[in-house]
């Protein structure tokens, strides 16, 4: 084992040898970034770079790529962006108005809207929604909607989403009451 | 250091199976707690309910019999967006589900964000999500995620399934 690894980084240095050089001006640290000695200190950087990348984008920012255009137009259809998980620790809950990050799967997650807080009633009439009876203002629906949908009571602990997409028929669009515990974050843009 | 690792090679292998035995010992009595079992029977459910390609009558039979030993002797389902919703027997829900396998050529169904709670010592709620995916006999396949709650009770030592409630992630 010792000596396969002597050998690759003796093969590695070899390669790098006719590109790399001792000089510290700016090519010779650009090249020596790029083809880098194999050492222990390179490695232990590698291996610190690569666990603190396993915890950012496992754990704190996940990476999404946007697909739908349930939330068009203010996120693009295609596109791609981060869920930042820290939005809602700590005892923050989402608000009302608030674009939310919800997993469905352990790969795919909706990107939707907060419109209706836990025990409220959520309704539309004509295209437009009301909650507990009073009409929203809703200033990021662009497309015309024609919804109609009888009141619907939020459960406790649940909050309602929709999308800003409202154009296609209502059976097209996936929406509706979501646990508190689905709701893992915002989109960082 | 090669002189080093030869010399203490005994010490290091005793710490590794010592190790071994403790995470075995504490994996055995994890599953003989009330949450061990009781996640015992939800993936002995699971596992029912999925069904590989080729799969025997034998091993279809075997399942059928199997199921119906996890549920109580009146079991209700609740569908909050479906219509199937009722009260069954252990017979019926094994009936069910075997007419349900039939209908696939493969299904499996995964078990997710399972937690676990005990309102009383005789009496636990389990909250998972279900994932289904599956290939129809015709070709068409099956997708689907949905919420469950199942409430169980511990019947002559054994927990049995007294009610479950599905219902979907976004509901409207």
């Amino acid at each position: 084992m010792r000596s396969i690894f002597s050998g690759i980084r003796n093969a590695w240095d070899v390669i790098c040898s006719c590109h790399r050089s001792d000089d510290a001006t700016a090519d010779g640290t650009i090249l020596n970034f790029f083809l880098p000695r194999l050492t222990r200190g390179f490695f232990i950087r590698l291996g610190v770079i690569v666990v603190l990348s396993a915890l950012l984008f496992g754990v704190v920012l996940l990476p999404c790529f946007i697909s739908g255009a349930s939330m068009e137009p203010t996120v693009k259809s295609v596109g791609l962006t981060f869920c930042w998980r820290g939005k809602y620790l700590f005892g923050r809950e989402p608000q009302r108005g608030d674009i939310v990050i919800i997993e469905f799967t352990d790969r795919v997650f909706f990107l939707k809207r907060v419109v209706a807080l836990p025990g409220e009633t959520v309704e539309f009439r004509n295209g437009e929604l009301y909650v507990d009876g009073v009409r929203q203002n809703e200033p990021y629906v662009k497309f015309v909607c024609d919804w109609n949908m009888p009141p619907r009571k939020v459960d406790p602990g649940n909050y309602y989403v929709i999308g800003d997409n409202r154009s296609m028929p209502m059976e097209e669009h996936k929406f509706g009451q979501v646990t508190r515990s689905r709701i893992i974050g915002a989109p960082l843009w | 250091m090669v002189i080093k690792i030869r010399k203490h090679w005994k010490i290091g292998l005793l710490i590794l199976l010592l190790l071994a035995a403790a995470v075995t010992g504490w994996r055995i009595w994890k599953s003989r707690t009330p949450e061990g079992q009781v996640r015992r029977q939800l993936l002995q459910l699971v596992e029912c309910v999925s069904k590989r390609e080729g799969e025997g009558t034998a091993a279809g039979l075997w399942k059928g019999r199997a199921i119906a030993e996890l549920f109580a002797p009146e079991c209700t389902f609740e569908f909050r967006t479906e219509m199937f919703g009722g009260t069954y027997t252990p017979s019926e829900i094994s009936a069910d589900l075997a007419r349900f396998r039939m209908m696939f050529a493969q299904v499996e169904v995964g078990m997710r964000k399972l937690v676990i709670s005990f309102p009383t010592p005789t009496e636990a709620t389990a909250d998972f999500t279900g994932h289904l995916i599956g290939t129809l006999k015709h070709g068409a396949t099956v997708d689907a995620v949905r919420e469950l709650v199942c409430h169980l009770q511990e019947i002559d030592g054994e927990w049995k399934i007294t009610s479950i409630m599905v219902r979907e992630i976004l509901e409207r």
